[in-house]
């Protein structure tokens, strides 16, 4: 979420009204912000993503001005035509097809303005327009450009000016080489086959975004007194609101607003490809009163509930009374439910009664997860510890430390973007954790008889080739089916102390099994993790029809040299079943 | 006289406190001290007999004295000296005629052998108490006694009277010279030894003699209760001794469950008492669940890299699946881009089915919800749900951050359910967890309205510590998945603040770092 730094007494002037330091605090952060600090000259805050409008010393205290009643309803705007237009030629890259632009006249810059507006700019850019993702914004002196205006496409090679900061001449691949900007921004660009570039009428080229403007033509500084704003980008709704945004803020602080008129040369957009921008006039929403109470649980009258929406800056239309007038810089409108929210928020959060209805409805425990209670409550009689350690383990600790092969390692499910090597991979069994446990509790007392049931993810064997056809979606099976990720419930235990031997653990895991009941055998198999000669599966035979039985364990004594990949000095004896498997055969067999 | 009964009555307590062991070797104490004397008299193994004295000590009743002492003691060539004399005693004596000698006649004389005859050459000549020459015609050595051996004969050498005394003895017993003597002895070949010996002894205190004065009963006690004794009746004849019942006994530690599932086990009852049924799912999801199911635009930072764990192989979820999948998926498309039949204006943009099927480690226990939602028939509502879960975020460990938590996220589904119910529910469940004071801050979430960030007041340190957020489902999350606009309430809480609070760590690390003194001796969840 954005920080901003809001200077104190300029936006205390727009708030319109004094509060004392609580009261100011308290609404500060019941209109939906979170106050982080406040002194006598700046108030930082975090402005929700919803609110970009909200970036500014003037977008702030244009909203706090209703909210604490000052004043209410839609804010004042005012702007006349300029005259001027700017060409938006099909000459464009598809990529970054729109642009919107205005100009902002009598501005009295000082180093402090600039400062906001400069604040404003980077704001939007970092939430609304995503890092430049969703659109770029750019400020010019006036002065300096001759209108009529084009934007349009040219080849990279052929775009030749000196970029900001800069005061040599460049080529477009040169600035994507050479300059911050380009270095920073230029992923977004550099597979473009033509680049999108301002040219005014003296066929200077002005900037070229999203990346940099021309030193020339395109740097601010106090002594500016009229600009000229511009967004561009893939998404003109996105642009459209930066642009309002920032009008409304320049307004606000004192500008007069010109207006452009767009011409779109293919006229995929406007009427006829041609509109004026900023086009300030408020968006229309009915007013679903019995939704609002509804949701809110509150029966408020339609005056009540309009004027808590002028309290947030909505207008009322006065002609039907009952559709709310959506200020052209509030992007988060987008549902009767927004309105509903700041109905909420001007209602206060804090007035809001509680209660709980009184509806019967009948809980659930997930039968699994039931069932796992039930094992670990017989392991901790065992006199076990539990563990609870990270589904995210390595590759390493995993496969190699437990001296598995290749196709255990091609079963692990691995992370695309991992920050170490120490968590790069979810686990594929329990019993590497618990090993480690052990390896970083020797100084503490034995014996260390460890247990934990958990989550494991492998690779799914195959995808399965036959689609169910079934027209509801049954989400548990679903989920695996899509991601290719099979997850069970495994439980791995440990015996580690100097006496440990098969035997004991040999014991535990039959008297599990006695209590649940299900006939088992023990057979050998060979696992490189374990003692040869020293290791088994445990084979449960459900009925005797079932003749093969369900391998759902691996039992044995950990092999020296896996102890000594850990440097655990202590023998282990261990077992590793599989909860899920052992579950769903208790189920069956209902 | 009071203070007299006083001592009497506690010397009676001690006295019937004495283990067996202590009974039989207190008696012994007026007439024994060393430990040696007490093992041979009490016919006890030396452990016995050292535990007894240290619970005797423990008792006030003796103190026990730890002595190092020197002990000269007799090797066998000692021993075999002693009873027939020293070889240069017997040398000597051979040459007593005063004439001189061939030595060959002298060693067979004095019954020596070769290495004791060079011996005893050796130290006579040092004494100078003979003369020794060579004989070169007949090429044998000589001996011949001088006067002064002649005395030594008669008034005896300083080793032999060493040899005399009765071994073994302290050292500390000898004069300088004697010394001297013991430590040239020591250096010959199996003939005395000084070694040293660690003597325990033990000594009556005023009480202890008091205590032996009023006497042990002979009367048998009984130490341990046996089966035999339960079986024939005969501990009816036997008096029970008495324990030390404060003496500090050493610790023992049960099978535990691990702090955090007890506290996950707290939490479920509270929503299962509330008529909550449990949800479940997988931890990897396909973003389309993850995130766009939940009204989550695509190019929201949630979904970037440096906040999200991606899955590397199987990168890509197989997404539409099925026949009602694909409905599915085409109506979320349809909702992001322009809102669909949602009464919602949608985010108005190309919504991309590539960036849906990226699968991920699920973010929040939200992707259950939504998942739930989907499953959700008209005909089950009102319906409650809840989840506790772990949760992944592309983080960087350190003590205030894990890259796996676990957060507790539930639904109401029910077409009567508002925002006073919300508020409602958490209040009552933090008020469960010990937390009485609760305030909601307006916030936002992507898939939430009338989205609020829950805090509680901590009750000691008195500061508001946010716990989790909430809000009612948009309609853009709810038709798409249930195929109607209901109100569905949802909150997701984080649950390792409160732990962290609970049990007073510093560092969240701590969870999870499996110390298993930690585990054994944490603090039961209580609340």
């Amino acid at each position: 979420m954005p920080t901003v730094t809001l200077n104190r007494a300029v936006f205390e002037k727009l708030a319109g009204k004094k509060l004392t330091e609580e009261k100011l605090k308290d609404r500060i952060a019941l209109i939906g912000t979170d106050l982080e600090s406040m002194d006598e000259k700046e108030i930082h805050v975090e402005v929700f993503p919803n609110r970009p409008d909200m970036l500014s010393e003037q977008g702030f205290g244009r909203a706090f001005k209703t909210f604490i009643g000052a004043a209410k309803g839609l804010h004042e705007f005012k702007s006349t035509p300029s005259g001027y237009k700017l060409f938006v030629e099909s000459s464009l890259p598809k990529e970054w097809p729109y642009a919107v632009a205005f100009i902002a006249r009598g501005l009295k810059l000082d180093a402090e303005k600039v400062r906001e507006i400069i604040q404003l700019q980077e704001k939007l850019g970092m939430t609304l327009t995503r890092k430049r993702k969703k659109g770029g914004i750019g400020l010019y002196p006036l002065e300096k450009i001759k209108f009529p205006i084009r934007f349009k496409g040219i080849e990279p090679k052929k775009i030749r000016f000196v970029p900001l900061g800069f005061t040599k001449e460049m080529n477009a691949l040169e600035i994507l080489e050479h300059h911050p900007k380009g270095k920073e921004y230029g992923h977004i660009c550099k597979s473009w086959k033509v680049f999108s570039v301002f040219v005014d009428d003296n066929n200077e080229i002005m900037s070229m975004p999203p990346l940099i403007n021309s030193n020339t033509v395109g740097k601010i500084d106090e002594s500016t007194t009229e600009l000229f704003v511009e967004g561009t980008g893939p998404d003109l709704n996105v642009i459209t609101y930066a642009i309002n945004i920032i009008a409304a803020s320049l307004y606000d602080m004192g500008a007069k607003i010109d207006t452009i008129e767009m011409v779109y040369d293919d006229k995929k957009v406007g009427k006829d490809g041609k509109f004026d921008v900023p086009d300030m006039a408020p968006r229309k929403m009915k007013i679903d009163y019995e939704y609002i109470n509804r949701m809110l649980g509150l029966s408020l009258g339609k005056k009540e509930i309009n004027g808590f929406l002028e309290q947030m800056g909505f207008g009322i239309d006065k002609t039907d009374n009952a559709a709310a007038l959506i200020p052209a810089y509030r992007a988060d409108i987008l549902h009767q439910a927004d309105l509903m929210e700041d109905v909420a928020i001007a209602y206060g959060y804090d007035n809001f009664t509680s209660e709980i209805p009184k509806v019967a409805t009948i809980a659930e425990e997930d039968a699994e997860d039931n069932f796992i209670r039930h094992v670990s409550d017989i392991f901790v009689g065992l006199g076990f510890t539990e563990a609870n350690t990270y589904h995210i383990s390595n590759k390493n600790e995993l496969v190699n430390k437990m001296d598995l092969g290749e196709k255990d390692a091609s079963q692990v499910v691995e992370l695309a973007n991992a920050l170490t090597e120490d968590y790069n991979a979810i686990r594929s069994w329990m019993l590497p954790n618990l090993l480690r446990i052990l390896s970083e509790n020797k100084h503490n007392e034995f014996p260390q008889n460890i247990f934990e049931i958990g989550l494991v993810a492998r690779k799914a064997d195959k995808r399965k080739e036959e689609k169910t056809n079934a027209d509801t979606i049954n989400i548990s099976s679903l989920t695996t089916e899509e991601t290719g990720v099979e997850e069970f419930k495994r439980l791995g235990a440990v015996i580690c102390h100097n006496n440990a031997d098969f035997t004991q653990a040999k014991q535990v895991i039959e008297y599990l099994l006695k209590l649940l009941q299900l006939p088992n055998e023990i057979v050998p198999v060979g696992h490189p993790s374990f003692v040869p000669g020293r290791v088994g599966r445990v084979i449960v035979k459900q009925n005797k029809n079932n003749k093969e039985g369900k391998k759902v364990a691996f039992i044995g004594e950990i092999h020296p040299k896996v102890l000594a990949n850990f440097g655990i000095e202590t023998p282990v004896v261990a077992f590793e079943l599989n909860v899920s498997e052992v579950f769903e055969m208790l189920n069956n067999g209902k | 006289m009071a203070d007299k009964s006083n001592i009497d009555q506690e010397i009676k307590a001690i006295i019937d406190n004495l283990h067996p062991l202590e009974r039989k070797i207190f008696p012994l104490l007026d007439r024994f001290s060393k430990l040696e004397d007490l093992v041979k008299e009490s016919k006890l193994q030396e452990v016995e007999v050292l535990r007894a004295l240290q619970w005797l000590q423990n008792k006030k009743l003796i103190i026990l004295k730890q002595d190092v002492k020197e002990l000269a003691v007799l090797g066998e060539n000692g021993r075999k000296y002693k009873e027939n004399n020293l070889p240069e005693r017997r040398f000597l004596d051979a040459l007593k005629d005063a004439k001189e000698h061939d030595i060959n006649e002298v060693i067979d004389a004095a019954k020596i052998s070769k290495e004791e005859s060079n011996v005893s050459i050796g130290i006579l000549k040092v004494k100078n108490v003979i003369s020794v020459r060579k004989d070169n015609e007949k090429n044998v050595l000589l001996v011949q006694i001088l006067d002064a051996g002649k005395k030594l004969l008669k008034e005896g050498f300083d080793e032999e009277k060493l040899l005399e005394r009765e071994f073994p003895f302290e050292v500390k017993i000898l004069n300088e010279e004697e010394k001297k003597c013991l430590q040239y002895l020591t250096k010959r070949k199996g003939l005395v030894e000084v070694d040293l010996y660690k003597i325990r002894a033990a000594s009556l205190t005023d009480l202890g003699k008091k205590a032996l004065k009023a006497g042990i009963s002979d009367e048998e006690v009984v130490d341990r209760i046996t089966q035999n004794m339960l079986k024939t009746g005969n501990w009816q004849e036997k008096r029970f001794r008495s324990y030390d019942i404060k003496a500090p006994v050493s610790r023992v530690f049960g099978g535990r469950r691990h702090f955090m599932n007890e506290a996950i086990d707290y939490v479920k009852r509270i929503w299962l008492d509330l008529g909550f049924k449990e949800m479940k799912g997988n931890i990897v999801q396909p973003s389309f669940w993850n995130f766009d199911a939940l009204f989550t635009p695509q190019d929201h930072p949630a979904r970037e890299m440096q906040d999200t764990f991606f899955i590397k192989n199987p990168n890509l979820a197989d997404i539409p699946s099925n026949a009602a999948s694909k409905e599915l998926v085409k109506n979320i498309k349809e909702t992001h881009e322009h809102g669909r039949d949602t009464g919602s204006t949608g985010w108005r943009y190309n919504w991309n089915i590539e960036e849906a099927r990226k699968n991920v480690l699920r973010t929040h226990t939200t992707v259950l919800s939504a998942q739930t939602l989907a499953r959700l028939k008209e005909s089950d509502l009102p319906a409650k749900f809840f989840s506790v879960g772990t949760v992944f975020r592309n983080e960087t460990l350190d003590w205030k951050h894990l890259f796996e938590f676990h957060q507790t996220d539930c639904i109401v589904v029910d077409p009567n359910a508002n925002f006073k119910n919300l508020l409602g529910y958490l209040k009552d469940f933090f008020k469960k967890m010990g937390y009485e004071k609760v305030r909601f801050r307006p916030a936002y979430f992507p898939y939430t309205n009338c989205s609020t960030e829950v805090e509680v007041l901590h009750p000691i340190n008195k500061k508001w510590m946010e716990l989790g957020g909430a809000g009612i489902f948009r309609s853009e999350v709810v038709v798409p998945l249930l195929g109607k606009d209901i109100p569905v309430l949802a909150w997701g809480l984080g649950l390792e603040r409160i732990l962290m609070d609970y049990y007073e760590f510093n560092d969240l690390r701590d969870i999870y770092k499996n110390d298993l003194k930690l585990i054994r001796e944490s603090k039961l969840f209580l609340r």
